[in-house]
């Protein structure tokens, strides 16, 4: 009980140091994030001894002894030899022995990475994206008001709006978008015009705005050619997919990010003022 | 335009502070606001709940602190939803620092459950070099890479692990990451040796994964803390993601409002600048008088024609 109090004030003490850097820098501060950086490398230090080095090289090599497998013992000291000559980095004179290790790992990571990518990333990622593009038992779902909302806009900008507006892009775009909205609600929505619902549900809009989203994204990182024309226009296309996908990773990074603070000030309010602070003095008085 | 010159000045500090008090005060209420269950979360908890009681599933703890506070949550409440379908656990950690953190979940969930550690759940414990130790589990077996638990403890004194031979005997993987250990365990576990696998991973990398999921390479996503929120509220064991939950929607109700002042605050500015008489040149289109912004009495060179490029 006494030493979670005191790990708690502890923790809590260092965290509020470490908050304290929002108003500005400070002694306290720095103390807590040296410590930080400090207790995690020597926390990692003693799991990667207590948790590999010593069970798996001197613990092993004892029990294959005594097991009499000489052979796996022995072979032991291929591992261990590697091991320190990754060492050598800190003798600049020798330092070019460190990179037999390195290859080692280097080669065993690229053996491994050239079938683990092409059979578990390549492959099925390519399987995935050949999606088909008619769905004739398909119903009306968010694609397909994406879909329709691109389509009037592009087509209310390219034959109206530029017009009108004088080739006020701002404005321009602003006017289409709108259009396609307002459309989407009143023609879709509201007045529920058959033919037109039939005509999109048909497509299956969310395949077909994944495939495009694709090869415009593919498009963009092409630059054996100029981005021009035709190919300018695929290549917007995919900035633009790029950049909802740069959307929605701020959008939980934001999430993430706010997500720590309130793990960090649960733990302030739950375990250090709670159980840390009121629930002794209820014990003492 | 006194309020927004006292917005454009406004200390930072002011809002650290209201995003502060944003945070704590719903926290100390500790109310649960209604929660919607997305589908890859509804997915992950589907698939758990298929293993049947007295199988077995892999918890593969990579992240650190850094990550708690996200990925904590998550990993008990798939703890609690394990062993409340006497579901046995294995644990092991990709990362070192996820060791104990792992460890401590498992305690608290076991704890609540009465679960025996040998009979119930086993921690193996950390081993470095993921992707071969992935492929090796799956070719060589458990015992090539963990012949004792973090403990020391010879696996095989442990009645259930003695029939865990390979991926063949697990149900499923539960991969809570922070860095790239999930994609690994799906290229390398899931898509080389047919394992089932559930990936919570923290809410910066969760788009990332998205990918897998509509692969169908993996059987569902938990993604942050509202996923952890999600996974709770399925299992109807409220703790710090749903609670956490108010905190998170007001900070973002002030994060939007602060961008929209933000906003405004720049466009008016911007705006009473243009029409301002002491910032005439500043973004006007009036075209200017060529020795603009030199000194009284400066020789100003003639402007030179461009040589084409």
């Amino acid at each position: 009980m006494l030493g979670t109090i005191i790990s708690t004030w502890i923790a809590a003490t260092l965290t509020i140091a470490i908050l304290s850097f929002l108003y500005k820098d400070n002694p306290l501060y720095r103390f807590a994030e040296h410590l930080y950086v400090g207790v995690s490398a020597a926390f990692t230090v003693v799991i990667f001894w207590y948790q590999d080095v010593w069970p798996l090289l001197v613990g092993n090599f004892g029990d294959f002894l005594r097991a009499g497998n000489k052979l796996e013992a022995w072979i032991l000291i291929v591992p261990a030899i590697l091991g320190i000559l990754m060492w050598t980095r800190f003798v600049p004179k020798i330092a070019w022995v460190s990179r037999i290790p390195l290859g080692f790992i280097i080669g065993i990571g690229a053996g491994l990475g050239i079938t683990g990518t092409i059979h578990g990333l390549v492959l099925p990622q390519l399987k995935s994206t050949m999606l088909p593009l008619v769905n004739p038992a398909g119903e009306l779902g968010f694609g397909h008001g994406v879909l329709f909302v691109i389509i009037v806009t592009v087509l209310s900008y390219v034959l109206l709006f530029r017009r009108v507006t004088r080739n006020n892009q701002s404005w321009a775009t602003f006017w289409s978008i709108l259009t396609g909205l307002v459309l989407y609600v009143v023609l879709i929505n509201i007045l529920k015009v058959s033919w037109l619902r039939t005509a999109l549900s048909v497509i299956a809009a969310d395949n077909l705005i994944i495939v495009i989203a694709v090869i415009a994204t593919i498009l963009y990182f092409y630059f054996s050619r100029e981005h021009k024309g035709l190919f300018g226009v695929g290549s917007r296309i995919g900035i633009a997919a790029i950049m909802v996908s740069f959307g929605a990773s701020f959008g939980y990074t934001v999430m993430a990010r706010v997500s720590l603070l309130i793990g960090r000030c649960y733990f302030l309010i739950n375990d250090w003022v709670l159980k840390g602070i009121v629930a002794p003095l209820r014990h003492i008085f | 335009m006194r309020l927004l010159r006292w917005l454009a000045s406004l200390d930072r500090r002011i809002i650290y502070a209201l995003v502060l008090i944003v945070t704590i005060i719903p926290l100390i209420w500790k109310s649960s606001p209604p929660i919607e269950i997305s589908p890859e979360v509804q997915a992950a908890y589907n698939s758990i709940d298929k293993v049947p009681g007295g199988g077995i599933v892999m918890f593969s703890i990579d992240y650190d602190g850094a990550s708690e506070a996200e990925l904590g949550p998550m990993l008990l409440a798939m703890l609690r939803h394990c062993f409340s379908r006497n579901i046995r656990v294995i644990m092991t950690a990709q990362w070192p620092l996820g060791l104990p953190l792992g460890q401590l979940a498992l305690d608290s969930a076991a704890a609540e459950y009465h679960k025996v550690y040998g009979q119930d759940y086993v921690n193996l414990g950390y081993r470095p070099g993921q992707n071969a130790l992935m492929v090796g589990l799956g070719k060589s077996g458990f015992r090539e890479y963990f012949l004792r638990d973090y403990r020391g403890v010879m696996i095989d004194s442990f009645p259930f692990m003695r029939t865990v031979h390979n991926y063949g005997q697990i149900d499923r993987l539960v991969g809570l990451e922070a860095g790239s250990s999930g994609d690994l365990w799906v290229q390398y576990a899931g898509a080389q040796f047919g394992l089932r696998i559930i990936l919570g991973v923290a809410g910066v990398m969760a788009t990332s994964m998205y990918p897998y999921l509509d692969a169908k390479q993996i059987d569902g996503l938990v993604g942050g803390l509202r996923g952890a929120a999600e996974y709770e509220t399925l299992i109807k064991h409220p703790h710090r993601g749903v609670w956490g939950m108010n905190s998170q929607s007001y900070v973002h109700v002030l994060i939007v409002i602060l961008v929209i002042l933000g906003n405004l605050t720049f466009y008016f500015e911007r705006r009473a600048k243009k029409r301002g008489p002491g910032a005439r040149g500043q973004g006007s289109r009036e075209p200017q008088p060529r020795n603009a912004g030199a000194p009284e009495g400066a020789v100003v060179p003639k402007a030179q024609p461009q040589k084409p490029s």
